[in-house]
């Protein structure tokens, strides 16, 4: 279905005023110490964006999940902040005593002690408050001076956790355009700032895998070195090919981490609050100081496609990096099958190469000029060549580019500070090695694909990468809805198939994720429950709260929300418990643990099957038109 | 159902079938000189196998009703649905001697002529209808969703003729389940109430879910005529606006497409399925009659 991509969407689109609480004057306004130095006319223009709200003791400020606009400030008494939501994964298994006859998929809420899963390693929850909640205990206290729903007031993204006042509590509700007014103004700013520091900050590095080992003490004192930076939506943050010189921490907001390719840009990633960046470059700071002795002659065989074997050729190569390596090449000689082969001898440190092949004669403008991609750094042996700028994670400059999505507020731990804290520390550098290696990896899986196979845009969206797909042959497909029917039927009630989606030649294309390019899906989760594990899969973590906003993100419908019952206490009777019905995110995943898809099994117009991409993408390649699909190899 | 080349072992299993059944008619017409009836051993045969593949077939509905048991693909099911279900006619015909029998008799055979006909409609369809929707509907949805989506439609393009050009005069309706939003009306620029009028009078009206599309707007080359001429008399800051008109407006055709088609595609189970119930009644009570009497 087209929309229009001009309108913003319906609940973003915030009200002027506020309704409930009570509207100070100018005079009140300027008594509050968040806004002197606030220039009186830009006050004056927005005193219904901001009013004064009373809670009793025990009263919900707001529940986790809602859609808000707003953000408060604790003027007088504390407030609880807590996810409710039992924290569960879904799992979907057959539970048929019958073998398969009635396969009725059960889906299980389970906890990670039931069922553990490889990378879960939180100890901490971002929200959207200046404190994180340990994954033991989710309830942390807020106090006066604490601002909390700044993500969900300029951005409006579903609130992170219920806050509910400790005690008898005043506190300055607030709309955008004031926080952002509040935000310019630098009193307020430090006293958040300040307010992070001496609060959040341990807490927030002690949340990233990186810093788990790091002594409190050694935190403190790092605690007035760090540099807190924001960033407004669309800012980046540093490019490709830059100097490290940083290690990040996102405080608030999202940051798109992007890669050229030829013909585009890759998302390899949006880091929501909590994660880190900027290792990659830093390591390899690191790692170039060490090395900086060094000098090794290197031999790189090269083969480059040349026009004819008589063509006369010049090469000449630089190193881009200026580190001072020593470049020299030998007289290239082209082979029988017209390419050319030479050798590139390196003293010293190397970071990128740049390689200039020209015909003899010819002006440098005609050149073919190429970047060489080392794959190996730390033996000094590069294999293969590449035409495409990529670092090796060991060079000291930035590996990929970081933009802030919206805004973003970070935490700048500098090159100094880091090298101090990986020699105190060594696991600091293992961990950060580990990091890098592992998002390198994935990053490197990422990019090989358009590069790989360059096809159409079908293939842009990633769906060659699926492990299994489930196709709707369009062309026998009579919409009978039998398949999602029985998908339902299969899952609690509960259909995890849309019959709507990407569609390709007469195909519609439906999966459990396309672990597309741009995983919109990552975008806004207020608590940071979704992500790619390095296998690229997307996993819902289990403290999601159910805000439905990858769901609604997801332009592929493979997110669903999935019901179910849990107690919570009665607002209205206080340590009464009762029913309520949440929600959980989950991903579709082919029924795995049946032998053939409910949705394939149920379909009587044999339209719809579960294929291995590889076998479909080859049998579209080679085979003429007008073959059945059910002569492709299916997955069972 | 697409029929293809996997339909080949159905299809030969019930020629064969159809050649034996034949055979042993033609042996027992051949031997005993009168054809066999529902009161012969071997009519009885034939009506036994007739009434068997009836109720197997009328059982698919039942099938449907449970879709994550797993007894037997629902392929299989559809196939054994259409292939045996056309047994029926040697069965029956030489079951009843190639006779119409008693007024009941007449009944079920017309009642079995017409589902018979549905079937063989709804087969017909089958093989063209879903690659014509897939061909003509590019932007098609859930069947069920095509009102709302046309609703929605139409009220974000109220939403953004109204930035444009101020207040319509006209209720803006919300779509079920959405949230009223909150309209920042634009500063009115030339051409705006020419633009309004145009909105109005000639696209807002074949905008409703409940209107179809106006014969105007019946194919994508008519649509596109009609806003080339309007480019000709609108000012060209309101020229990307027509360009997204014209895309909605071919947007509900093709959603208007779909509904008809999909009307047509599942159109005849409304004739089908409620005179095979009765076929099979009226089976059970001639079968009740017949051991009766
Ligand atoms: S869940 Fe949706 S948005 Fe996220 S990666 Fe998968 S297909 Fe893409
Ligand atoms: S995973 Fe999805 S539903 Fe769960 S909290 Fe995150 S955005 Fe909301
Ligand atoms: S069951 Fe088969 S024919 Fe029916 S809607 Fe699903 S894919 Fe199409």
């Amino acid at each position: 279905m087209k929309l229009f991509a001009i309108l913003p969407p319906l609940e973003a689109v915030a009200e002027n005023k506020l309704e409930q609480g009570t509207p100070l004057s100018l005079e009140e306004l300027l008594k509050i110490s968040i806004f002197q130095g606030v220039p009186k006319p830009l006050l004056e223009k927005n005193l219904g964006a901001v009013v004064l709200r009373r809670f009793r003791k025990g009263e919900v400020i707001c529940r986790e999940g809602e859609q808000g606009s707003t953000a408060f400030y604790i003027l007088t008494g504390t407030a609880q902040v807590m996810i409710k939501t039992p924290f569960a994964h879904l799992k979907t298994k057959s539970t048929s005593r019958w073998g398969h006859l009635f396969s009725k998929m059960t889906s299980l809420f389970v906890n990670k002690r039931d069922d553990p899963r490889a990378q879960d390693t939180i100890a901490y929850i971002p929200i959207d408050a200046p404190v994180d909640l340990s994954y033991q205990d989710p309830v942390a206290t807020l106090k006066i001076g604490d601002l909390f729903g700044e993500m969900t007031c300029l951005s409006f993204y579903p609130r992170s956790a219920t806050v509910v006042a400790g005690e008898s509590c005043e506190m300055l509700e607030m709309l955008q355009n004031v926080l952002q007014i509040c935000q310019r103004n630098p009193t307020f700013k430090k006293q958040l700032d300040d307010n992070y520091r001496e609060r959040a900050l341990v807490t927030h590095m002690k949340s990233v895998p990186l810093f788990k080992t790091v002594s409190d003490d050694y935190l403190k004192q790092l605690k007035a070195k760090v540099t807190l930076v924001s960033y407004e939506p669309g800012t980046v943050i540093c490019s490709e090919g830059d100097t490290a010189d940083a290690l990040y921490l996102v405080r608030i907001g999202f940051v798109k981490v992007t890669k050229a390719f030829p013909g585009g840009e890759m998302v390899l990633s949006y880091l929501p609050r909590g994660s880190f960046f900027g290792e990659m470059g830093l390591l390899g700071y690191v790692q170039d100081e060490r090395r900086r002795s060094l000098r090794v002659p290197v031999h790189i065989p090269a083969k480059l496609t040349l026009k004819d074997q008589t063509d006369p050729i010049d090469v000449t190569v630089a190193d881009l990096s200026n580190h001072g390596a020593l470049l020299k090449t030998d007289h290239p000689i082209a082979t029988n099958q017209g390419l050319l082969q030479f050798t590139i001898s390196i003293e010293g440190t190397i970071t990128r190469v740049q390689v200039q092949i020209r015909r003899t004669m010819e002006s440098e403008d005609s050149a073919t000029t190429i970047g060489v991609e080392f794959e190996n750094m730390n033996e000094l042996q590069a294999t293969q060549i590449r035409q495409i700028y990529q670092k090796s994670s060991t060079t000291g400059v930035r590996s990929a580019s970081c933009t802030a999505l919206d805004h973003v507020e970070l935490v700048r731990v500098g090159f100094e500070e880091m090298r101090t804290m990986m020699k105190l520390f060594p696991s600091v550098q293992e961990q950060m090695k580990k990091a890098a290696e592992n998002r390198e990896s994935a990053n490197r899986y990422l990019m090989s694909v358009p590069r790989d196979v360059p096809l159409d845009d079908f293939l842009d969206h990633g769906l060659i990468q699926a492990q299994n797909l489930l196709i709707l042959d369009l062309s026998k497909c009579t919409r009978c809805d039998a398949c999602t029917e029985a998908c339902a039927a299969t899952h609690d009630g509960v259909t995890r198939l849309v019959r709507e989606g990407l569609r390709y030649d007469n195909y519609l294309v439906a999966t459990s994720c396309r672990q597309c390019m741009d995983p919109l899906c990552m975008v806004g989760c207020p608590v940071g429950s979704i992500r790619r594990k390095d296998s690229l899969e997307i996993i819902i973590e289990d403290w999601c709260i159910g805000c439905g906003l990858c769901a609604r993100n997801c332009p592929y419908g493979n997110i669903n929300m999935h019901p179910f019952e849990a107690l919570e206490e009665d607002h209205k009777n206080p340590g009464v418990m009762k029913p309520v019905v949440k929600k959980k995110a989950t991903t579709c995943d082919l029924c795995t643990d049946l032998p053939e898809p409910s949705c394939v099994y149920a379909c009587p117009h044999d339209a719809a099957h579960r294929v291995d991409p590889k076998s479909f993408f080859g049998f579209q390649g080679s085979t003429p038109e007008g073959v059945s699909v059910s002569n492709l190899e299916t997955t069972k | 159902m697409i029929i293809d080349r996997t339909h080949a072992r159905w299809c030969y299993f019930v020629l064969i079938f159809t050649g034996l059944l034949a055979l042993s008619y033609l042996i027992y017409v051949h031997t005993s000189m009168v054809p066999p009836t529902g009161g012969t051993i071997l009519g009885l045969i034939y009506g036994i196998l007739a009434f068997l593949i009836m109720a197997f077939v009328s059982l698919l509905g039942a099938r449907k009703k449970v879709p994550a048991w797993r007894i037997g693909r629902a392929t299989t099911w559809l196939k054994g649905h259409l292939w045996l279900s056309l047994l029926l006619i040697p069965l029956l015909l030489f079951h009843s001697g190639f006779k119409s029998g008693g007024p009941l008799t007449v009944v079920i055979w017309m009642i079995f002529a017409i589902v018979m006909a549905s079937g063989l409609l709804g087969i017909i369809l089958q093989q063209m209808l879903p690659r014509l929707m897939t061909e003509q509907v590019r932007m098609e949805t859930i069947y069920d969703q095509i009102d709302h989506v046309l609703q929605q439609v139409r009220y974000e393009t109220d939403i953004q003729i109204t930035q444009l050009v101020g207040p319509l005069g006209v209720e803006l309706i919300v779509p079920e389940g959405a949230t009223a939003a909150k309209i920042k009306e634009g500063i009115p620029q030339p051409g705006s109430e020419q633009l309004k009028k145009f909105y109005l009078d000639r696209v807002r009206p074949s905008l409703d879910p409940a209107v179809p599309v106006d014969a105007t707007f019946n194919s994508a080359t008519k649509i596109n005529t009609f806003f080339e001429e309007a480019r000709l008399v609108l000012p060209p800051n309101f020229h990307a606006t027509l360009d997204t008109l014209r895309d909605v407006m071919e947007e509900c055709r093709q959603l208007e497409r779909q509904k008809t088609l999909h009307h047509w595609l599942h159109g005849w189970l409304f004739c089908h399925v409620p005179l095979s119930v009765l076929l099979m009644v009226l089976t059970l009570i001639h079968i009740v009659t017949a051991l009766w009497y």
